[in-house]
């Protein structure tokens, strides 16, 4: 055998492991963050913020651990009704975006549909959505849905339309079915695009089911909210808010996870090159 | 090499729609590959190289003329290697797993292909690279990377499209001299698409100099050099020779001062 053409040293391009690369993104972030709730803190003992009107982040601890159990209850009508709307969203999205990367004519006519629902305020869709829906679960779920499928579809028809006209030519020339081309190629080229749209998703299928709670539920962190408005009580109100963020927080931090220990290519295929 | 060409290209011409008119790539163009022989079409950019072997390859349809195989069309995958301009590895895919993804995808022998995929890179010295994702890839491997998929089901019809466009000059020579070793030892019937006249030279039976677009062939000269060729003492004056020939040809066509 000849000599080796190439040699590659392992110690030049280390791969750093799964915690340094968490660490790495979310850093900074989280240092911010710190910094900002240190100064949130300062700034109500200093300034001697009334806590009706603005409570402190340790004030907010406290209640958080006092009222741990009725938060959680209320945390998981609000975080289910969103997780279902999500997945069913994302499943909708990744039908359609399928369907649509067969049909071009299917595309040219739901293209301008989906753009136009974009751009209706989904606020605006509540009474509505309430009306047709009834009270309950059901205009959280069917909320959670609208904004993430408007979310999601863009990105995974992006993601499908992605690939390379040189991946293209190369499973051209090995003679790939298009069903061998879909699934071995566009569907993981459209995952990072997924993730992408899944971490903007989750907080907003959050914030959409915790909308619809305003006026269409008798349950949950966003009836929890206008019930504590109506009642002037600010900790509470926040308390549901902190438990809101938390819980987008989380989602996008599993959604992380998932990204840095399995999709870690670049969401626009490159071909191996920095 | 046998007396019968493998490939027949014969008048093969094309044109694209450019939004307001028909505008002409390559053509007529006729040339004779023979089995075992290794071609390089050398050009300026846009003369349509690329076209062309995709015709080869049955990725773009050849409007006018016709490019006919003496084994008839390959329509399995197998028997064509195509190595793209850029490697167009999947990123999600280990080096390895790219390396065996035609494969996979026609149900081919896995043991035997791996025994293949291995040899292949340790060839090229990226054997510590095998479980590596393509996305993370050192600079210079990714191109061999996309050689070893190319060739490890030892195609009848090889196809090179710059392949080692995005090397720099040091690792071009090297992955240069590794691929004419590795060529010597099968002989595949090779076409290379290339704007390096010196890699040309290095790697061809024959070399075919194309002019600016319409691309058609100016001059087709006979690399008359033993193998394997070097760059060292003996042989670059030779080469040399043979590149200025082709500048010459070049020259005439306003491409080089």
């Amino acid at each position: 055998m000849a000599e080796p053409v190439m040699q590659t040293r392992e110690k030049a391009f280390p791969e750093r492991s799964l915690w340094e690369r968490i660490t790495a993104r979310l850093g900074t972030g989280a240092a911010i963050l710190a910094v900002l709730l240190a100064a949130w803190e300062i700034a109500t003992r200093v300034l001697r913020v009334r806590p009706s009107a603005l409570p402190s982040p340790t004030r907010l601890l406290l209640e958080l651990w006092r009222e741990a159990p009725r938060l959680a209850d209320h945390a998981w009508i609000t975080g289910s009704a969103a997780l279902e709307g999500l997945i069913l969203a994302t499943s909708a999205a990744f039908l359609l975006a399928s369907l649509t990367r067969i049909s071009a004519s299917l595309h040219r006519i739901t293209r301008p549909l989906i753009s136009l629902a974009g751009m209706i305020p989904v606020i605006a869709l509540v009474p509505l959505v309430v009306l047709w829906f009834g009270y309950g679960r059901s205009p959280a779920v069917v909320l959670s849905f609208i904004v993430c499928f408007l979310t999601v579809l863009p990105n995974l028809q992006a993601g499908m339309d992605s690939l390379p006209r040189e991946v293209a030519d190369f499973f051209c020339s090995i003679r790939a079915s298009a069903g061998q081309v879909f699934w071995k190629a566009q569907v993981p080229a459209c995952l990072p695009f997924l993730m992408r749209a899944l971490k903007v998703a989750v907080p907003l299928a959050l914030a959409g089911a915790a909308v619809a709670e305003l006026i269409g539920a008798d349950a949950g962190l966003g009836h929890l909210m206008i019930y504590a408005s109506s009642r002037a009580d600010s900790l509470q109100l926040f308390t549901a808010l902190t438990v809101l963020c938390l819980m987008a927080f989380a989602g996008c931090f599993v959604l992380l996870i998932v990204e840095e220990i399995w999709i870690r290519w670049p969401a626009e295929p490159a071909g191996g090159f920095d | 090499m046998s007396s019968e060409p493998q490939i027949q290209i014969r008048n093969v011409s094309c044109t694209l729609w450019d939004g307001q008119k028909y505008q002409p790539v390559f053509g007529p163009f006729s040339l004779d590959v023979f089995s075992g022989e290794f071609v390089s079409l050398v050009g300026p950019q846009s003369c349509g190289k690329s076209t062309l072997l995709k015709a080869i390859a049955g990725i773009v349809p050849v409007p006018d003329g016709e490019i006919r195989f003496a084994e008839g069309h390959p329509s399995r995958g197998h028997t064509i290697g195509l190595v793209p301009g850029k490697p167009a590895l999947l990123p999600w895919r280990t080096s390895m797993a790219n390396i065996l993804l035609q494969a996979e995808m026609e149900g081919l022998d896995r043991e035997e292909s791996c025994r293949r995929a291995r040899r292949l890179l340790a060839w090229f010295g990226l054997s510590s690279l095998e479980n590596r994702r393509a996305c993370h890839l050192p600079p210079g491997a990714a191109p061999c990377v996309a050689i070893c998929r190319a060739i490890v089901q030892n195609p009848a019809l090889l196809l090179l499209d710059e392949p080692f466009g995005q090397l720099d000059p040091l690792a071009m020579e090297k992955v240069l001299d590794a691929f004419q070793r590795l060529w010597m030892e099968n002989r595949t019937t090779a076409i290379l698409c290339t704007r390096n006249i010196q890699g040309a030279v290095l790697l061809a039976d024959r070399v075919a100099v194309l002019s600016p677009s319409p691309g058609r062939i100016l001059e087709v000269l006979t690399v008359d050099l033993p193998r394997p060729r070097r760059l060292d003492k003996s042989m670059t004056p030779q080469i040399v020779d043979y590149c200025n020939r082709i500048r010459t040809l070049f020259r005439s066509q306003g491409i080089l001062p």
